[in-house]
């Protein structure tokens, strides 16, 4: 795994709702901080896409999730459990970026080993620092271990 | 979530048997179906021995599920109507940025996305209205003959029908039932409008969907089956936020199945459902047989 930073993140937004992929998108672009943010909108597409398989086997694998919990087919933190449970895909940060500030879904995200919760800000200029931020700390200041076939 | 497993799950996530016996007596056929009984029951008459006990264990398992689904109305109000709130605050910003830029298509696109959110916060809040005036107007019940009023739902939904090559059956004879007529149209006709958005026959084809009804000693149960794929087990536990409202409804309130359930237990009933990958749903509205007119018998 290259260290991300160099040529920007790659990212995987697993998100149902496209006004929100659009203002994601949005707030990213023009900023450097993003090398690719390749998007599904279910979480069964979500897990195809994390594991390779058709229509996704020449994808490459992101540097982070970011990730909806309530999503159509299999909801987010079902996707979760299956990433962090799968030693393939472990290593991989899930970000759960959500409009939900429900304890009980903080709970059951950390409880499935999420790597970090935010909330949705409703203040756009809110939203588009945090996702300037988050590109910053997962792009250039976090370290991550190589994934498991480069070890 | 081990929904794939045959005990029965209540929509709070909690296993139990309550209830399970009703369902399992109405005659399906398909035993190995999974039974998700989206609310648990009120419970049994209480016996002479017991009544006591049997009348607190009643109030408070009606207790427990009023809480519950106030949480889950809590639950639809903080999260599935901030979302479009956060469209529209962005959105906003980029109208703003279309307007110093003179972007035109950018100004368009924004306010489009921005009407588009507040008609769907607009739904949201009817469906909520909706939900809170439901328990008073079941409240206003009459007796009427079930096969006539389908009759008529079925008249003013055949262009959705149509359009969606969709067909109702109706399994006469179907009994007099004594509830508020207008809120049980409203139920069926949610069941039937989800069915034409979801569900997909497996080969192909026309969607098929069937009306009938079975009764045991207790209750009646009234089935609205389809032809559709089912519903994979990942799928319910999805579903199972649905009574928060999910897009059950797509393109509606996304409360369909939560006004279906609070229309059916505000009637001292029950809503389950019987699904499997390739195998169609059934949803099942159980209700007491107080609520019945003498019944045909088909079943006894």
């Amino acid at each position: 795994m290259s260290a991300p930073g160099r040529d920007g993140l790659r990212i995987l937004l697993v998100e149902d709702d496209s006004d929100h992929v659009e203002l994601i998108r949005h707030a990213l672009e023009g900023k450097q901080l993003v090398a690719a943010l390749e998007r599904v909108s279910d979480g069964v597409e979500g897990l195809k896409y994390l594991r390779a398989l058709a229509p996704y086997e020449n994808r490459m694998e992101p540097d982070l999730v970011l990730l909806d919990l309530k999503l159509p087919r299999k909801d987010g933190l079902e996707v979760l459990r299956e990433v962090k449970a799968d030693p393939a895909l472990c290593h991989i940060p899930i970000v759960v970026l959500t409009t939900s500030a429900a304890e009980a879904d903080i709970t059951a995200a950390y409880r499935e080993h999420v790597n970090s919760y935010l909330v949705k800000p409703v203040d756009y200029r809110r939203f588009e620092a945090l996702l300037e931020q988050l590109g910053h700390y997962w792009g250039e200041y976090n370290r991550r271990p190589p994934a498991p076939d480069e070890e | 979530m081990g929904l794939g497993e045959t005990t029965v799950q209540r929509l709070d996530g909690a296993r139990g048997g309550e209830g399970r016996d009703g369902r399992r007596s109405s005659g399906d056929a398909a035993g190995a179906r999974h039974a998700l009984p989206l609310v648990g029951r009120i419970g049994p008459s209480p016996g002479p021995p017991d009544v006591r006990d049997g009348l607190l264990r009643a109030v408070e398992r009606r207790l427990a599920r009023r809480t519950h689904e106030v949480e889950q109305l809590v639950y639809t109000i903080s999260h599935d109507l901030k979302s479009p709130i956060v469209t529209i605050n962005g959105f906003l910003e980029l109208l703003r940025e279309g307007l110093r830029a003179g972007d035109a298509a950018l100004v368009e696109r924004a306010l489009e996305r921005i009407e588009r959110s507040t008609a769907r916060m607009d739904r949201m809040v009817d469906g909520l209205l909706d939900l809170r005036g439901i328990s008073t107007a079941a409240t206003r019940r009459e007796e009427f003959a079930l096969e006539e009023a389908l009759a008529g739902l079925l008249a003013s939904l055949r262009p959705r029908l149509d359009e969606a090559d969709a067909r109702v059956r109706l399994v006469r004879p179907l009994p007099g039932i004594t509830v508020n007529r207008q809120l049980l149209m409203r139920a069926f006709e949610n069941l039937i409008v989800n069915a034409i958005q979801h569900a997909r026959p497996v080969e192909g084809g026309s969607l098929q969907i069937t009306i009938d009804h079975v009764a045991d000693g207790r209750e009646v149960h009234l089935r609205v089956h389809d032809n559709g794929a089912g519903i994979a087990p990942e799928a319910l536990a999805h579903l199972r936020r649905s009574l928060s409202g999910s897009p059950v409804t797509a393109g509606g309130s996304g409360l369909g199945l939560a006004i279906v359930d609070r229309i059916v237990s505000a009637h001292g009933g029950e809503l389950a459902m019987d699904t499997e990958p390739g195998a169609g749903t059934v949803m099942i509205m159980s209700f007491p047989r107080v609520s019945f007119a003498d019944h045909d018998g088909r079943t006894e």
